[in-house]
């Protein structure tokens, strides 16, 4: 169930809402918290009922081995959590990547086993050994079922985050959740901003940039580019579109779940990107991983190396592919760059940080959405001007002696030339919705997005981020 | 200037879930009412039945058929498959060469092999005879990688569930551009198209056809402007031709018999491809069909003269031509 769809919107949102509250008013605050856990693990067996029980048992293992570990602060039991977890992940995501991989250097025919990715793993697994590590540090001090439950299910953020650490949550549940008029109110705007963004803007970019990927034919400059920045401005529409729609709901639960995206194309640098790009998930890499590894503590060299061996994991972790992999290593290499070109004491002035940030992070996309690493490297070249250049239809009066592209029409110049201005210069919906004030104008507004989001939308895709 | 302000977030909240509740459950009832896409029950809308230029043929030529097969009457036993050009194919002019054939008009606006197949396929599962197929091809449904809209959603299969599932998604799909378009047909009294659902499957261009009655010449300037600028074609999708490729083999395997063709083309859309590509295509779905003298009709019109009188616009001929391409396709000299 996408939440943009209209059994969510129209009758799974409101009835669960509608259920919490009642639920609350009448002081029955426990009886609504495991109510919600039934209607996440309703939400997720919408999907696939096979893998409920799944979800249901991985949770209840975490749980008590959290408890365990927090009782006997066992160091094997840690170890053994996260080689439960993280095997767990491999089985599904990775073992035919290996598999594949195997066969291609061993020369073997072990056949894949094309499993079904469980919806939502990359995101429960990250969270549960979060748990872990945080119960054996001594970080934990609830261990009440119910709340872990509703904390690690709470559908707003089950499928694709924000990525919860156990202090995001858990504690917000132990008293009874006060219904707060001006919560309610930025989570229904919120929410309608997420819907407006994933249903107007995101779902009809896909409609436009989805073929360009798929086209057999050489892309040329125009052509490379209009994939790249419109691959680039999908995925920042959907994923902003999810992050403001799932904080949106959980405020009209009167929850506040953590901030997961801030205005990353305004970054200076792609280490700021990665600050305000997934904001859950690099503090996640950043705590768990980038820190284990050392972190800055261990020399410039060493910092530079963990950043890159981070960045390459967390590429990994959005799917099991080389292009991923390349992916997350382009960036670990644009951090690095940037670390050297700090260290030297080199500056830039900040409009050209901000259009350098933006060039290197779309041209990152092209792998991260490339079927292939050959597809990646012809867009690439693409976008450096060597398969040539050719102009739409509608520019061939401007350029009559130029070869015509029939794969665009040149009215997309227009809009991703006002979805970047948007993206550059607009304050973004989390930070907007903290100022609202309850007026006419505001009401309008949120009427308007809703009137576009429902009655104009593109067709409903999933969001990008349900498939990692 | 300061917004008016309603108060404190209390009246706030309640405001926007009242009129966005209204905003939300207007959409299902325009749906019902307007019904562009002429899949809900036609006696709760507006307007006469099928004439929406977005009717869902789709699903409505393929229900019409699943549900007449127990019918007395004589039903098909063989279908005009293809794109909106086979559309406008009149069946009595194919039924002519096949006498003890009873055709239905099965084509789809934008129609791909894909669909066409998965829709024979759909048929069959329900019961539906199939005896014989007349498939006119042309490059264009091998280069379109347009995204097309509720108007053009398959039939969803003949279990009750996923049916549910259709029309819950068809209640509530974003559907404003393509009700206004039909609530001014209907206000306005103009219709466009109108689709003959429960009898050939054949649509008719009522609006086309009474402005060449009124004007011919008029209407030829309109459509086909002399200082059109010169088009370029789209690239090949190839995995077109891999499910066409599928599409021949499933004919095959079902004892159906199976005739393909290439329909005629305006001169500026085959100058669009060029000579050497539209070539490459012929070249293509001869080896795949098995055809080796598979009737190209090409130019059957552009040869015959006069040819802006023959078509609709660039991509359409008229059905009044339909049996000079017919002869094209099936008369062995």
């Amino acid at each position: 169930m996408l939440f943009s769809t209209p059994e969510f919107i129209y009758f799974f949102l409101p009835l669960s809402v509608l259920a919490w509250w009642s639920l609350q008013r009448v002081g029955r605050s426990n009886e609504a918290q495991w109510l919600i856990v039934f209607c996440s693990i309703f939400f997720y067996g919408w999907w696939n009922v096979h893998y409920v029980l799944l979800m249901i048992g991985n949770a209840l293992v975490n749980f008590y081995l959290g408890r365990y570990i927090f009782e006997t602060s066992s160091r094997r039991c840690l170890v053994a959590g996260l080689i439960y977890n993280i095997g767990l992940l491999a089985y599904f995501k990775y073992v035919d990547f290996f598999i594949d991989n195997w066969n291609f250097i061993a020369n073997t025919q072990f056949q894949a086993l094309r499993l079904v990715l469980p919806l939502g793993i990359s995101f429960f697994s990250f969270q549960v050994i979060a748990y872990l590590v945080d119960c054996y540090a001594g970080r934990v001090n609830d261990f009440s079922l119910r709340r872990f439950a509703f904390s690690i299910s709470f559908y707003p953020h089950l499928i694709a985050g924000p990525i919860l650490h156990y202090s995001d949550v858990m504690p917000q549940l132990q008293g009874r959740v006060i219904f707060c008029t001006r919560q309610f109110s930025q989570g229904l705007l919120l929410f309608v901003i997420g819907l407006f963004k994933k249903g107007f803007i995101a779902d009809r970019l896909s409609e436009m940039v989805d073929p360009l990927f798929v086209t057999q034919e050489l892309l040329r400059f125009f052509e490379s580019w209009i994939s790249a920045i419109g691959y680039g401005l999908q995925i920042y529409f959907d994923f902003s579109g999810y992050s403001d729609m799932a904080i949106g709901i959980g405020l009209m639960f009167g929850i506040i779940l953590p901030h997961n995206f801030n205005s990353p194309y305004k970054s200076n640098s792609v280490a700021e990107f990665w600050k305000r790009w997934h904001i859950t998930l690099s503090r996640f890499l950043r705590d768990y991983l980038y820190i284990s590894l050392g972190g800055n503590r261990s020399g410039f060299a060493r910092g530079a190396l963990a950043a890159a061996v981070t960045m390459i994991i967390g590429g990994l972790w959005h799917g099991a592919s080389w292009t991923f992999v390349l992916w997350g290593l382009l960036h670990g290499l644009f951090i690095c760059v940037y670390r050297v070109w700090v260290r030297l004491g080199g500056r830039m002035n900040d409009v050209l940080a901000i259009t350098f940030t933006f060039i290197s992070v779309t041209a990152a996309w092209v792998i991260f959405r490339a079927d292939s690493i050959e597809r990646a490297i012809s867009m690439w070249k693409g976008m450096l001007g060597l398969n040539g250049f050719a102009v739409p239809y509608a520019m061939s009066g401007v350029c009559p002696s130029c070869s015509q592209t029939a794969l665009f029409t040149g009215f997309e110049l227009v809009q991703g030339g006002i979805l970047l201005v948007v993206c550059f210069s607009y304050a973004n919906a989390y930070d907007t919705v903290q100022r609202i004030e309850p007026c006419l104008r505001n009401v309008g507004y949120f009427v308007l997005l809703l009137f576009a989001s429902l009655w104009l939308s593109g067709s409903h895709e999933s969001f990008i981020y349900w498939q990692f | 200037m300061k917004a008016l302000s309603i108060g404190s977030f209390n009246s706030f909240w309640r405001a926007a879930l009242i009129t966005g509740g209204i905003i939300a459950w207007s959409l299902p009832v325009w749906n019902i009412v307007v019904n562009p896409y002429q899949v809900f029950d036609t006696r709760l809308s507006i307007g006469d039945r099928y004439s929406s230029s977005t009717t869902n043929e789709r699903f409505l030529k393929v229900d019409h058929l699943i549900k007449s097969r127990k019918s007395a009457n004589a039903n098909p036993d063989a279908l005009i498959v293809g794109s909106s050009i086979m559309g406008l194919v009149d069946t009595s002019s194919v039924n002519r060469y096949f006498p003890d054939r009873h055709f239905y008009n099965l084509a789809f606006l934008a129609a791909k092999p894909d669909e066409i197949l998965t829709t024979l396929q759909e048929l069959k599962k329900a019961g539906v005879i199939i005896r014989t197929v007349v498939y006119g091809l042309e490059p264009i449904a091998f280069t379109d990688t347009k995204v097309y809209g509720p108007a053009y959603r398959l039939y969803p299969g003949a279990s009750e569930r996923s049916l549910a599932r259709y029309f819950f998604d068809l209640l509530f799909v974003s559907s404003l551009s393509d009700g206004i378009g039909r609530l001014v047909s209907v206000i306005s009294g103009k219709i466009s198209v109108r689709y003959d659902i429960e009898g050939t499957g054949q649509y008719h261009l009522e609006r086309y056809e009474m402005e060449i009655g009124i004007d011919h010449d008029a209407f030829i300037s309109k459509q086909f402007p002399v200082d059109a600028k010169p088009a370029k074609a789209p690239p090949w999708v190839e995995s077109r031709f891999n499910d066409f490729q599928e599409l021949v083999r499933w004919l095959e395997s079902e004892g159906v018999d199976a005739r393909f063709y290439l329909n005629p083309l305006h001169p500026y859309v085959a100058r669009a491809y060029g000579a050497e590509r539209l070539a490459y295509f012929k070249q293509k779905i001869a080896i795949i069909s098995g055809h080796n003298d598979l009737k190209d009709c090409t130019n059957v019109l552009s040869d015959a003269g006069d040819i802006n009188r023959r078509f609709y616009d660039y991509k359409h001929f008229r059905p009044s031509e339909s049996a000079l391409v017919m002869a094209c396709a099936f008369n062995p000299h």
